[in-house]
């Protein structure tokens, strides 16, 4: 089996989400920093993370997923997602709790960073995502693994698949993961008519 | 619409003849890159593979600002593969045919437009190989012949001048493009006799190239 896996947000959402979930905290520039620094490699996704969940973590659950829910996806992508879901996934090192309204949406099959809910309905984080890690499982069941995204988290996941799409949607990929990739496109359409002559 | 529905392009090479130190789809030829007049070419064609390798990043950014939808094909191994390596790489994943160009030249919209017309009219499976009558430095001769009211190719060579010169453009069923490391001529050897057709192109390989382009193109009315 074939299967199509894609980073969430800058690649199937039309922005960045955490930054977008701390503007309800006032952190929204802050929060922005933060991902700007971890997307382009300069400090290590699990830390980064781990400081991004924590912060986020003070918004009810209810409040981030109402905005979630609200984010724009990248309409091309999704459509294709739809039409596929039996062969596609997505593969983030975000939340699952937070980012359930987006899967919900896609309908798709998800591998995301991992949390439970306390007694007071606040996620608790319990395992962050290795993407390398996600593709490997995939790779248990499906012949065939085509990635697609555009930071440094998704490196470990394009050296772990067979074809790497570097994807520049939204913003430009890093070079990290263009030098990696096999294909590099900038666009929703084209990146549609590429997955399917895969 | 077009009804070739898929054009390649390679742009993966150094250009060292042309020694600017930065790939020839992106020398400007009277304030326009090559690859812009390439582009302006396809304009009706729904997907455009650009081969890139040498400079990547640069080729990409600039050509993204030109046509948001190419798909960019990575060469990464540009510095030890020919044209045709670059080629086999999109035409792996191509179903059915495809015009197969190279990033270096500079081709009369009129031409390319008949060669277009006459590759759509084709039938599946069949090859179309363009030649120019505008010989280069450095040519790879074609025996044509006519037949009928077309053009038949049967043959290239270095050695045996004729009229005819391989001009890099060709239209063929994308299962028959393949990898290796020889010429696109020596490969394309093997499906001839093909029908052939005339376009004229400037190629730039040399700073007498470039500088004979720029001069051809004022006078000339091209465009």
């Amino acid at each position: 089996m074939k299967k199509f896996v894609f980073d969430l947000d800058g690649t199937i959402t039309k922005i960045e989400t955490l930054p977008l979930l701390a503007g309800e905290l006032g952190l929204k520039e802050e929060m922005k920093l933060l991902t700007d620094l971890t997307l382009s490699g300069k400090i290590p996704f699990a830390n980064s993370f781990k400081l991004r969940y924590l912060v986020l973590r003070n918004i009810p659950l209810k409040k981030i997923q109402d905005v979630m829910a609200s984010v724009e996806l990248d309409e091309e992508i999704a459509a294709f997602i739809k039409e596929h879901k039996k062969n596609c996934a997505v593969v983030t090192g975000n939340l699952d709790c937070w980012i359930e309204p987006l899967t919900a949406k896609l309908g798709c099959e998800s591998f995301s960073s991992t949390s439970e809910l306390d007694e007071n309905n606040v996620p608790v984080l319990k395992k962050i995502l290795d993407k390398g890690e996600a593709v490997r499982e995939l790779k248990k069941t499906c012949d065939k693994v085509i990635a697609v995204g555009e930071s440094f988290n998704d490196v470990p996941m394009f050296e772990e698949s067979d074809v790497a799409i570097a994807y520049g949607g939204v913003h430009k990929p890093v070079s990290t993961a263009i030098s990696i990739s096999n294909y590099v496109v900038f666009d929703g359409g084209a990146l549609c008519r590429l997955l399917k002559m895969l | 619409m077009s009804v070739v529905k898929n054009v390649v392009i390679a742009a993966a090479g150094t250009g060292t003849r042309l020694g600017m130190g930065k790939p020839k789809c992106l020398i400007k030829v009277n304030g326009k890159s090559i690859l812009e007049y390439q582009l302006e070419l396809l304009k009706d064609v729904e997907n455009v593979f650009l081969i890139v390798g040498f400079c990547e990043e640069e080729v990409m950014d600039f050509a993204g600002e030109l046509r948001k939808d190419i798909i960019f094909v990575r060469n990464a191994n540009f510095s030890r593969t020919k044209t045709l390596g670059s080629f086999y790489l999109a035409a792996k994943i191509i179903d059915g045919s495809a015009i197969f160009m190279d990033g270096d030249m500079i081709i009369k919209p009129q031409a390319f437009d008949e060669f277009l017309t006459t590759a759509a009219q084709s039938n599946a499976g069949e090859f179309l190989i363009a030649v120019s009558e505008r010989i280069s430095d450095d040519p790879v001769y074609c025996k044509v012949v006519p037949a009928g009211d077309k053009l038949t190719i049967h043959g290239f060579s270095y050695e045996e001048k004729t009229a005819y010169e391989w001009a890099n453009v060709v239209f063929m069923p994308a299962d028959k493009m393949s990898g290796g490391n020889t010429h696109t001529f020596e490969h394309l050897k093997k499906f001839l006799p093909a029908e052939a057709k005339i376009i004229d192109r400037l190629e730039i390989d040399t700073p007498e190239d470039l500088a004979y382009a720029e001069k051809f193109l004022q006078s000339e009315n091209w465009f």
